[in-house]
């Protein structure tokens, strides 16, 4: 392969690459691969053989049976000609271990591989003093039963969940807050859980815009955001943030800060900030600033803080899985009571879970905290 | 490589499974179209481009990254393997035993935890009583030292860097 020495960009695709490849070695190297490669040729196999049967049962196929009966063999043979190579290229590229790049092409490709569980925070800003939403505000505190099915403030999703594996994710309102309210994208559909948002045609500009721009910002695809940091931003990497762990192990942190180039036309996040593990481009918390709402004067802060990488069921990301209980309406669940099928608010972490992740600032809130480099 | 290209595309591993199959049912259908002096494999990456666009569009999704610099160097290993003398993947990379031997004993260790036994990172690291990302740090320098011996041994050109 002739690869020019260049810049170091080149040498970290370069790394990225040796490292990805070593990875599917390993991992080939002690897999069954004549039992994978024999399922995936029977599986091509069996469609093309469907496909022939089809066409020779249909009456305007007789011109051309001669001629596909002939192509079946050529084409069955290139099908798993390919196959073959491409099983074995496949196991090859597989990868599930991150890597030493940072870069956000890295971090894009970890947050379609892994399970990732976010914690949302909002805070309503002020100018110069970002505050928490206070919830005892009467503006904030509307009976349930008078609100009837209305939706529930954006505010309620202070706290909620979000849970990602690639285009799928589930957000979870905050168990004391929104009352059963989940949202997500199992791969095929959007589904919502919980009470539907107001039909309204006097109100264009009302509630109803407002928790859907909400909904459309903080569960667009993190590919989207930060695919628009490097297109619609201008970004900046502020330096290394160090934290050391329980373990005497130092993490560090590529903080980046990204300001849009338009100066706010539509309604993306006047400011992110995004922070990055150093060593596998894991992203660990973005901060979206100065987003606005349409039909709120305010501006709110968005933040994601990871709270947990590990494995989520294959299930998770279905409706079904976060029905509300029957049983209590709009009840909320009550705190002493244990995880059950069908919670909305089940424990969203596996026994796993990582150590804490970064504040705002960076740090993971526990151990000596590290200098900014 | 098909294969390769799709999971630089889409990452959902269900989803490439899913697009890789009907590409293979495509390009058997729309083979009256292949023109034989053209190169098969650029017109079985079309399809399943194609084939992408498609999933994109039905998930609502942008596509994802492109990180094509990254395949490039990818497919540039895997070229130097398959150029190695031997029938069979076995024995293109027969080294790879030698080179695990040669490993130290923590990161050898390591290496057959993950690999071998299949155990997470997180298991691991609570076996070890370490972090994970101490762990995967460890994992990765193992493969770094193994990417170092196929390039001694000539499985892999040894890539200049101005560094």
């Amino acid at each position: 392969m002739s690869i020019p020495p260049g810049s170091e960009t080149n040498d970290s695709h370069q790394e990225l690459a040796d490292d990805l490849v070593m990875d599917a070695i390993l991992q080939g190297h002690h897999l069954d691969r004549k039992i994978t490669l024999e399922s995936r040729i029977q599986r091509v196999m069996d469609d093309v053989n469907t496909s022939i049967h089809c066409r020779e049962d249909s009456p305007s196929s007789g011109k051309t049976r001669s001629h596909r009966l002939a192509r079946q063999g050529v084409g069955a043979a290139i099908a798993a000609a390919v196959l073959l190579a491409a099983g074995l290229t496949m196991m090859l590229v597989m990868t599930k271990t991150p890597t030493a790049t940072a870069s956000l092409d890295q971090t894009l490709r970890l947050i379609e591989r892994e399970d990732l569980t976010f914690r949302l925070e909002l805070t309503k800003e002020h100018l110069d003093n970002p505050t928490k939403i206070d919830l005892r505000s009467p503006r904030y505190r509307k009976s349930p039963r008078r609100s009837g099915r209305s939706a529930p403030p954006i505010e309620h999703f202070d706290g909620a969940a979000l849970h990602v594996r690639g285009p799928k994710y589930v957000l979870l309102g905050d168990r004391d807050r929104a009352r059963g309210l989940a949202k997500g994208f199992d791969g095929d559909a959007l589904w919502t859980n919980g009470p539907k948002p107001p039909r309204s045609n006097d109100n264009p500009e009302g509630g109803d815009s407002i928790l859907g721009d909400f909904f459309e910002l903080i569960t667009l695809d993190l590919h989207e955001l930060i695919r628009d940091l490097r297109e619609g931003y201008e970004v900046e990497i502020m330096g290394l943030e160090s934290v050391m762990t329980d373990d005497g192990v130092e993490q560090q942190f590529v903080h980046r800060r990204a300001d849009r180039l338009d100066g706010g036309i539509n309604r993306l996040p006047l400011q992110i900030h995004l922070w990055t593990d150093s060593e596998t481009g894991r992203l660990e918390a973005l901060d979206c600033r100065g987003v606005r709402l349409r039909g709120l004067n305010e501006t709110y802060e968005i933040s994601l803080t990871l709270e947990s990488d590990a494995q989520l069921p294959d299930t998770w990301f279905d409706r079904q899985s976060h029905l509300p209980d029957p049983k209590r309406g709009n009840q909320r669940p009550r705190e002493h009571d244990g995880p059950r099928i069908g919670d909305p608010f089940p424990p969203p972490f596996p026994p796993f879970a990582p150590p804490h992740p970064p504040q705002k600032n960076g740090h993971r809130g526990r151990g000596p905290i590290g200098q900014s480099r | 490589m098909v294969l390769a290209m799709l999971r630089s595309m889409v990452f959902d591993k269900t989803a490439v499974d899913d697009l890789f199959q009907e590409t293979m049912i495509t390009a058997w259908r729309t083979l009256d179209r292949y023109e034989e002096d053209r190169p098969f494999g650029p017109w079985l990456r079309g399809i399943a481009r194609f084939q992408v666009l498609a999933y994109y569009r039905k998930v609502k999704r942008l596509p994802t990254v492109d990180h094509a610099k990254v395949v490039e160097h990818i497919e540039g290993r895997l070229d130097e393997i398959a150029s190695r003398p031997g029938d069979t993947w076995e024995e293109k990379i027969e080294a790879l035993d030698d080179c695990l031997q040669r490993l130290p004993d923590d990161a050898r260790n390591i290496v057959a935890l993950h690999y071998e036994q299949n155990l997470t990172t997180e298991v691991i690291a609570i076996r070890l009583r370490t972090s994970r990302e101490a762990i995967k740090k460890r994992l990765q320098r193992a493969r770094a030292r193994l990417t170092d011996c196929f390039e001694r041994k000539g499985l892999f050109l040894r890539v200049e860097t101005d560094a």
